[in-house]
């Protein structure tokens, strides 16, 4: 027979093998606990971060697009549905010198060509650099510098390499840079000067495709920066009434619908990481003193070999604790592996920005979240392991005698 | 007997996830135009791969010896990492982000193969612990 000494570590571990069924299901109980907490937690800081980051690149408080494609923007910059449409550039002109309007900058669009297979449409986007605040400083972030003609910044989820070629509508293009992942549309776009786009255009043409302008003078959009202390709703009324032809849309309330989402999502992950906790504290409380209860002889006979009152409690106290890690330990593992390779279908199934978090950002919450987690088994546990040292061990024997 | 039951069982369900799963439940993308993609090419290497850890789930559960069954087990382990492997090194799944073989089928077989490599190594360390016993019966 081996020799086994009677440590702390092993009489708890012991006595949880001894039970293997309840053991699982107190590991399982913490183990689904950890799971919601780090899955919310990560859902709720990947949502909020595209949130932010939606809320950063738009840029501008207003924009004015073509009469009847207020839809078209929208799926431009929230869903990444490459949109073509166009208006008169003389239009930037007039909205500049509207009460309220600080700054204005025009965009061009234009849509590239999908394959047959494998490929999918990409927004193109011409800027203009002296004018521009929603690409440009980003731009100048990544390069240290402008773009130059004929070049190409492109979004996070375009497969180029920076000093590379890409190909559109049959003409090379090198890119510049690529830049950092967003979450938003802006991540399958590519951007260019306003004369690089207008050349793209032209050779578009070239190749058969059709637009419902002649380009010269026509712009997609005009991306308005209002005075501080201005309202983006008086500016913008006064914008339609001097326009007609254009759609004005206010950024806000382009991002109001996905923030009230976002917050009702918020709360409900709240509430059922509260609710489980709360369900984890109320179980281990009752099955705990339960299991003490009826090992009491067991303890008994331990303090009569000599065993302390302290280390009653640490027997206790250990199991707890054992069966708290294991459970939080597989929870919070099960809780990466599904959400951190799914994330881009998660963000395509919830049509929301999602911006996964970075490494140290994802530790700190994997930190907390098990803190939270591995706290409940101990908490639970305190009491009756305070209590078990103070049963006289000869009556506890002799009880039913 | 239970060892040999659990582990056999998970290991013949995580063969046929990662053998079937592309073919089924998270397909790639078919041939269009006589175009062959990468992930169509993946997915018959897992088919394989798949088969194989299965078979060896099998095996798992006739043999009884620890030892062998240790040996079984890490060949499980290595396995999953070669089913790790193909869709994210080897040979990879199609480039555009939003393609349905890159949002679902890679994290799919991704998963299944992590699972299979943890189960793997918690079964040699069970194993190798339960060699050391003076009295084990499997």
């Amino acid at each position: 027979m081996s020799k086994t000494a009677l440590t702390t570590r092993e009489i708890s571990i012991h006595n949880l093998k001894r039970r293997p069924f309840r053991t699982a299901c107190l590991v399982i109980l913490v183990a689904i606990l950890a799971f919601t907490l780090t899955g919310g937690s990560i859902l709720i800081k990947s949502l909020k971060d595209g949130m932010v980051n939606l809320e950063k690149r738009l840029g501008a408080d207003i924009m004015a697009v073509p009469l009847g494609y207020e839809a078209g923007i929208e799926g431009a910059l929230l869903r990444g549905e490459p949109s073509a449409f166009y208006f008169e550039a003389a239009i930037a002109d007039r909205i500049l010198h509207i009460d309220g309007v600080s700054q204005v900058s025009s965009q061009f669009f234009i849509t590239s060509l999908s394959e047959a297979c494998c490929s999918m449409p990409v927004q193109l986007i011409g800027f203009e650099p002296q004018t521009d605040f929603v690409i440009q400083p980003w731009v100048v972030e990544k390069l240290g510098g402008n773009i130059g003609n004929g070049q190409l910044m492109v979004g996070s989820s375009i497969i180029a390499q920076v000093g590379g070629t890409l190909k559109f509508f049959g003409q090379g293009y090198t890119v510049a840079g690529q830049l950092d992942k967003t979450a938003t549309a802006f991540d399958t776009s590519v951007f260019m000067t306003m004369d690089t786009a207008r050349k793209m255009f032209k050779d578009a043409r070239k190749i058969g495709y059709h637009f419902f302008t002649e380009g010269e003078n026509a712009i997609s959009s005009v991306m308005v920066k209002i005075e501080r202390g201005a309202a983006a709703d008086a500016v913008a009324k006064k914008i339609r009434i001097n326009n007609p032809e254009a759609d004005i849309v206010i950024s806000k309330n382009l991002i109001s619908g996905i923030v009230k989402n976002l917050n009702t999502l918020v709360v409900y992950i709240h509430t059922l990481s509260a609710g489980l906790w709360l369900l984890a504290l109320i179980v281990l409380s009752v099955i705990f003193p339960v299991t003490i209860n009826e090992r009491k002889r067991e303890y008994a006979v331990l303090r009569t070999l000599g065993a302390t009152r302290k280390k009653l409690a640490g027997i206790v106290l250990s199991e707890s604790s054992w069966i708290s890690l294991t459970g939080s330990i597989i929870g919070i593992f099960l809780s990466c592996l599904l959400l951190l390779p799914f994330s881009t279908y998660i963000s395509i199934k919830l049509k929301m920005p999602y911006l996964q978090p970075r490494a140290d950002v994802l530790l700190y919450i994997l930190g907390v979240n098990f803190l939270l987690s591995f706290a409940v088994g101990p908490l639970t546990s305190f009491y009756s392991a305070i209590r078990i040292g103070r049963a006289e061990p000869y009556i506890t024997l002799r009880e039913g005698e | 007997m239970k060892n040999r039951l659990i582990s056999g069982i998970l290991f013949i369900g995580f063969g046929g996830l990662i053998a079937l799963g592309p073919q089924s439940l998270f397909k790639v993308c078919r041939p269009m135009e006589g175009h062959l993609m990468k992930c169509f090419g993946m997915a018959r290497a897992e088919l394989g791969i798949g088969a194989l850890i299965s078979v060896l789930g099998v095996l798992l559960m006739v043999f009884k010896a620890d030892q062998i069954r240790m040996a079984l087990s890490t060949s499980l382990g290595l396995t999953n990492i070669v089913a790790l492997l193909i869709p994210t090194v080897l040979i990879g799944v199609c480039n555009t982000h939003a393609m349905h073989c890159r949002t679902t089928t890679l994290p799919a077989l991704s998963v299944f193969s992590i699972l299979g490599i943890v189960t793997a190594v918690t079964n040699i360390i069970y194993l190798y612990r339960a060699t050391k016993k003076p009295e084990h019966n499997p």
